[in-house]
């Protein structure tokens, strides 16, 4: 008797769950699903890539690389590195309307700022306005941190410190004059950014927040002198500076500099020459790289990339290939099979 | 949080509940436990196979990003994606590929399954608004803020995700198709051949998984 109950004490519930007996579903791959799904995936993706390639192609894109290697390029005397405030002129000419609105990159090659060490540079606290951190930046920054007299540096960190700093006229050339191309320097960077990550210290006038502190080393002017002239677009939320500060991903990258979309040229840049005029002030030689300049226009699907629509179309022809191949397979060895 | 949050429970529901054989099948032929015995699926081939699919969908991740940033302006406004969107690009794909394979091997779909496959996924996305959406005060750095939501803004970006998984599970999908059987219909036709001794097609045992479907036996369970 005994015996029973402790048999029975041991044994496991008699649940659709302890007994394995959940009601399930099998999925069954039958030629009659198999076959339609891979050509209507196939089908779906040509048409996609499709879409694609064709958007990309229709993009226009203009490429002028001003590193001044060479002693023929119009800018070479102000690669060398102890020159100042030189300003270097690029001419080029556009064959056809260049369709608006358009968008002023620059770009950088050889650059790495997915490094570790650097990308960790920074005080994401002093970027919020905290003025704590004005006087004791985070030892993240380290050895962007103190200056040699032990002054805190603000904004600290290598990312900020390396600024990007040259800047562009655009003119275009009209019967032998010059004529400022107008560009729009709003929404550059993430609304997130600007809106809501950076903040600047609430102290009116800016300048007094920055009262004991000094600016990074590489910079010609503080961080409340960015753009004097416009209070929304100074100290850390200026418009460069956020774009710098989201860090590139790989080593030839491009950040937005500006667009062209107002006045004469809101419909895009028409045809004939025009005059491009850097304040090179960025050395890049000392570590070979490159710096260019990239106009673009831009679509849904961003701007030009002919990676997406090539994928997709072979993928699409690929599925399409490989239904073909099952449905030979089905034939050869169904049918006879019935005879 | 990718280990125990976004991929532990699938795993957990498909190792307590997933069924290859049915129970009635498993009782006729005690035999078929001969088949797993003494370690028997921990054989080279097999590692050597997830080692090298492993490989395979590392490699097509992270390069099928990198070619994509070969231009960084992925958004409609112009914008340029950074360093944090990249890397979210390439966890997202991850984490849906990794998941989705598991759907792929599971073949007794219970209420469990579907509750905690769906439910990583749909956890992981959450989360990942979640996360962003926030400005963590004990965070030293606030890296990934609006990085998620900033991410599927872009066409380009979902259009990448849905190639990367598609074509990272597309041998898994041409194995299960074309593998020949080791279910248990071929175990069943060749008891009955030795046992019986008749005539028996032995076409059914040796076929692939494909020319079974096709006449009419399913590749799961009975």
């Amino acid at each position: 008797m005994v015996k029973e109950e402790q048999e029975l004490a041991n044994r496991p519930d008699n649940t659709a769950f302890t007994q394995q007996r959940l009601p399930a579903w099998q999925p069954m791959l039958s030629a009659g699903i198999v076959i339609p799904g891979f050509v209507i995936i196939g089908l779906a993706f040509i048409g996609i890539g499709v879409a694609l390639f064709v958007t990309s192609h229709s993009i226009q894109v203009l490429e002028l690389d001003y590193t001044g290697v060479e002693n023929t390029e119009p800018c070479y005397r102000c690669s060398d590195p102890s020159s100042k405030n030189c300003v270097c002129t690029l001419e080029f000419s556009i064959d056809s309307l260049f369709e608006g609105p358009v968008f002023f990159y620059y770009g950088l090659t050889n650059y790495f700022q997915n490094y570790r060490k650097y990308g960790a540079s920074r005080d994401d606290n002093q970027l919020s306005g905290d003025l704590d951190y004005f006087k004791s930046p985070g030892n993240d920054c380290a050895p962007y941190q103190y200056n040699s007299n032990n002054k805190p540096i603000v904004p600290c960190g290598a990312i900020a410190n390396s600024m990007f700093n040259d800047t562009f006229k655009l003119y275009q050339i009209i019967r032998g004059s010059k004529k400022l191309v107008p560009f729009d320097g709003k929404g550059i960077a993430w609304w997130t950014d600007y809106n809501i990550k950076y903040r600047n210290p609430s102290v009116t006038p800016l300048k007094n927040a920055f009262n004991d502190t000094v600016k990074p080393l590489f910079w010609s002017k503080p961080a409340y002198e960015l753009d004097p002239t416009d209070p929304a677009n100074n100290g850390f939320i200026n418009q460069d500076f956020l774009v710098w500060m989201r860090r590139a991903a790989l080593p030839d990258f491009r950040k937005l500099y500006r667009r062209i979309t107002e006045g004469d040229y809101a419909k895009g840049l028409p045809a004939g020459n025009y005059s491009l005029e850097i304040a090179y002030n960025y050395p890049v030689m000392s570590f070979d790289g490159r710096k260019k300049v990239v106009l673009s226009n831009v679509s849904w699907m961003g701007g030009k990339n002919e990676f997406l629509g090539i994928a997709y179309l072979v993928i699409g022809s690929l599925c399409v290939v490989m239904s073909i191949v099952m449905l030979i397979v089905y034939a050869k060895f169904k049918f006879p099979e019935e005879d | 949080m990718y280990n125990i949050c976004f991929t532990s429970m699938p795993i957990l529901a498909y190792s307590l509940l997933e069924q290859h054989i049915c129970i009635e099948v498993l009782l006729d032929n005690a035999t078929l436990y001969r088949e797993i015995a003494k370690n028997a699926v921990l054989r080279w081939g097999t590692f050597l196979y997830w080692t090298v699919l492993g490989v395979f969908h590392g490699l097509l991740f992270f390069f099928g990003v990198r070619f994509l940033f070969s231009n960084p302006a992925l958004q409609d406004n112009g914008q340029v994606f950074g360093n944090w969107s990249y890397g979210t690009i390439v966890f997202t794909v991850l984490v849906f590929t990794v998941t989705l394979k598991l759907a792929l091997d599971t073949r007794h779909w219970t209420w469990i399954n579907h509750f905690v496959i769906w439910g990583s996924l749909a956890f992981y996305v959450f989360f990942s608004f979640f996360w962003g959406g926030i400005i963590w005060p004990f965070l030293r750095q606030q890296r990934l803020y609006f990085v998620f939501a900033n991410m599927l803004s872009s066409v380009s970006a979902w259009l990448v995700i849905i190639l990367l998984i598609l074509l990272s599970l597309l041998p898994e999908i041409l194995l299960v198709v074309f593998r020949k059987p080791r279910g248990p219909h071929a175990r069943q036709k060749k008891m009955v051949q030795s046992s019986v001794g008749g005539h028996q097609s032995p076409r059914s045992s040796a076929r692939p998984l494909l020319m079974r479907t096709f006449s009419d036996e399913s590749n799961t369970v009975i």
